[in-house]
């Protein structure tokens, strides 16, 4: 059997790295956004993922909920399924979101199982608060509702032990948010730490990814809060499961709401 | 609910702008395989996921008004108490099989005024109980459920496929709770843009209701019939299933109740038809009119006709029936429509017609209508923490003749004249509740406008945790004792109720 040379290795991976490195380097800040927000909170397109999330408010109040969810590209648009397991109020819910066209909002339908019906549902306005929850759709949209051209670099920082990237830019007009500060992992572009401002610049929330783990071939934030500054309540999200999704294209469909 | 919605629809979006091109835009160089130094996910063993669910609702309800007993049969209760119960597990045994077993208990309790007659039954029946097999074209299930045809959830016209629990409080119950769940197969698939729904319910089951001695009874006062007969309360409730009934429709091999509906979407619009033959799930009595004579009289106290009396004797003796209660077959047909308005409010219309329906007359005769339904329904559809639900129900019954009378849809003074009867209820729930509090106040109602009656069941409610919560109503009934929703007049009731889930 041939057995590659040590020196050559060694060489190898040297010439590799710098190939890699400049590249890395010359990334634009709109580059990195854009992948940063591809790794969102959570990445989840071609998974299944069972996830629990728990809210404590400021007097200490908990509430957890648990949902499953999964997504798949359907022809050009992306079509995600969850469906809620607790609390003991909403389980069997299930809601199917199928992106719109560009500049279209999303298309929703809401499966109520006591009802066995399905109810189509406004399209939510980005800056809801929802379920008593510290995430908005906004939140766990990207990073804030800015555009990945408005990013700039401001420097490098460290987040969690790990080098991060720090972009900022102005949030659009349709955002809860005034400015968003994004701090993006250089090793795995997840988004490590991000903080806003609310419209008039005062600090607002702070997302946290606490610990990320290898899932196949991409990194996930299996675990991460945000925080609401001016109402001290915080949000966890925590990935219970994850696997790849077997599910066919039938599975994203109003009539597959009802398979719980 | 529609906070939980939207909390969805928040994951739903970071799951939704996570692209799909991760091996494209990223080489190997740039793996977090490659030197991370993250710990790996464990991917979960694949096998069965078993998730249970349950509940109970306890409710106890005390009459505003003591009515003394009557001595007509038709005393009220003065004092209510009712526990409901599930407890349901599903198994979800692969990615194409589902399997769900449920089981539902009743408890009921009662009293008439002085704490007389009390009487209690417990009835534990099997809930939804169905084995789904999903396939790419078509899924299948095949057991104890309850199916839904039409666009409104409480009175779409085509959806007669499940009986209903007609002992429950019109105004104090969900209408979902309702629905009894009947042992069906449903096929439900997708042709083109169509989804299509089949569903075939082999054997018949009727309405479960009270045909006296509960409140809720098909007999009130403003009939102004008597129960002919005395009976102990501690068989009362346990013969009511049969009381009106001498014969049920043939089961297999005979056809049972066919369904079938297809529904598209256009632009956000989501339209479609269905057709439904089915049995009517409530008989139709009819008495021999000799002793439909015998009975009234005895009803008004007088002294029964010799004449009469012999002749009943006689036909009896010669073995003739001078009762029957059977269930008529029928057709409806149904459009129905659902879109969004100003991107907050859903909108509901269903149009339903039944060339032959049964309603009664004020003897309690059936009567054979055609019928046209048109239901309106205008609902919330977004997070808010004020939600709220109307629903607009009209029907008109053509060819009701000069000497008919359709007991309760009709006022008295609608005799005369060839007609068509018309009826028109408005039904509005209304919810407040601050987001992050826990409490809500709210109300349901029914308003009934030819006759002016109305039900109003004004509540308020404190959740404890997420499994436990109280709440206290009222309900309050006004209108002519003969009206649609004065006929259930005396009992108006103050209720408090307890809720716990698993």
């Amino acid at each position: 059997m041939w057995k590659p040379r040590p020196l050559l290795c060694r060489a190898a991976l040297v010439a590799a790295l710098l190939t890699f490195l400049p590249a890395r380097a010359e990334e634009s800040a709109a580059d990195i956004a854009r992948k940063s927000r591809e790794r969102g909170a959570l990445n989840l397109l071609g998974l299944s993922a069972q996830l629990k999330l728990t809210t404590t408010s400021k007097d200490g109040k908990r509430r957890e909920q648990a949902i499953t969810s999964a997504a798949k590209k359907i022809g050009e648009k992306t079509h995600s399924l969850v469906r809620f397991q607790q609390p003991a109020g909403v389980v069997g819910v299930a809601i199917l979101t199928v992106e719109g066209a560009k500049g279209e909002a999303a298309e929703i339908s809401l499966y109520l199982p006591k009802l066995k019906r399905v109810r189509k549902v406004a399209r939510t306005q980005r800056g809801q608060s929802f379920m008593d929850t510290d995430f908005s759709y906004a939140d766990l949209g990207g990073t804030g509702g800015e555009s990945d051209d408005v990013m700039q670099k401001a420097g490098e920082s460290k987040v969690m032990d790990r080098l991060a990237w720090v972009l900022v830019g102005k949030a659009g007009p349709d955002s809860p948010y005034g400015q968003v500060k994004v701090f993006v992992d250089q090793e795995t572009y997840v988004p490590t730490q991000v903080e806003y401002t609310d419209k008039e610049g005062k600090p607002f929330k702070v997302y946290r990814a606490a610990a990320l783990k290898r899932f196949k071939d991409r990194v996930v934030a299996v675990r991460a809060s945000m925080e609401n500054l001016q109402t001290g309540s915080v949000t966890m999200i925590e990935v219970l499961q994850l696997e790849e999704a077997q599910l066919g294209d039938e599975a994203f469909t109003e009539r597959a709401l009802e398979r719980g | 609910m529609s906070r939980g919605l939207a909390l969805g629809l928040a994951l739903l979006s970071a799951s939704a702008l996570a692209s799909g091109e991760e091996e494209e835009e990223h080489p190997a160089s740039e793996s977090p395989d490659s030197g991370t130094g993250l710990e790996t996910f464990e991917a979960p063993v694949a096998g069965p996921t078993v998730q249970v669910s349950g509940g109970l609702r306890l409710l106890a309800g005390v009459d505003t008004g003591f009515e003394p007993q009557r001595s007509d049969g038709l005393s009220e209760h003065v004092m209510d108490a009712r526990g409901q119960a599930s407890l349901a597990t599903d198994v979800k045994l692969s990615a194409s099989l589902r399997l769900v077993v449920e089981g539902r208990a009743l408890w009921r309790a009662g009293a008439e005024s002085g704490l007389e007659r009390g009487k209690a039954f417990f009835e534990p029946t099997l809930g939804e109980a169905f084995l789904d097999f999903y396939t790419r074209h078509v899924d299948l299930r095949v057991g104890q459920q309850t199916l839904a045809f039409g666009a409104n959830a409480a009175f779409a016209p085509t959806d007669v496929l499940n009986p209903r629990d007609l002992r429950e409080s019109f105004v104090l119950t969900e209408p979902e709770d309702a629905k009894l769940p009947v042992f069906a197969a449903r096929a439900l698939g997708a042709v083109g843009p169509l989804t299509l729904t089949a569903a075939w319910v082999p054997f018949f089951t009727p309405h479960r209701y009270s045909v006296f001695g509960q409140d809720e009874a098909l007999l009130q006062p403003g009939l102004g019939v008597s129960i002919p007969f005395d009976v102990d309360p501690s068989i009362e409730d346990g013969l009511q299933p049969h009381l009106l009934e001498t014969e049920r429709p043939d089961a297999v091999p005979w056809l049972g109740d066919v369904g079938l509906r297809a529904t598209s979407e256009i632009r956000g619009v989501r339209f479609g038809g269905s057709w439904v033959w089915a049995n009517e799930k409530l008989p139709q009595v009819r008495l021999d009119p000799e002793l439909d004579a015998l009975l009234r009289a005895q009803g008004r106290g007088e002294p029964p006709d010799t004449a009469l009396l012999l002749s009943v004797q006689e036909r009896l003796r010669a073995g003739e029936t001078l009762v029957t209660g059977r269930y008529a077959r029928q057709h409806v047909f149904g459009l129905e429509a659902t879109a969004l308005l100003l991107d907050s409010v859903q909108l509901d219309v269903d149009v339903g017609f039944s060339p032959a329906q049964t309603f009664f007359d004020e003897q309690l005769r059936p009567l054979r209508k055609p019928v046209v339904t048109l239901v309106l329904g205008v609902s919330q559809a977004e997070g808010s923490d004020f939600i709220y639900s109307a629903t607009w129900l009209g029907l008109a019954v053509p060819s009701v003749e000069a000497d008919e009378l359709l007991v309760l849809l009709e006022p008295g003074t609608a005799r005369g004249q060839t007609r068509t009867a018309f009826l028109h209820l408005l039904v509005a729930e209304a919810r407040y509740a601050p987001q992050g509090s826990d409490w809500e106040v709210g109300f349901r109602g029914a308003f009934e406008p030819v006759q002016r009656s109305f039900v109003l069941a004004p509540r308020v409610g404190w959740r404890f945790t997420e499994h436990l919560s109280v709440g206290l109503a009222a309900e309050v009934y006004a209108g002519k004792p003969y009206s649609p929703l004065g006929y259930f007049g005396r009992n108006d009731q103050i209720v408090g109720s307890l809720r716990l889930t698993l």
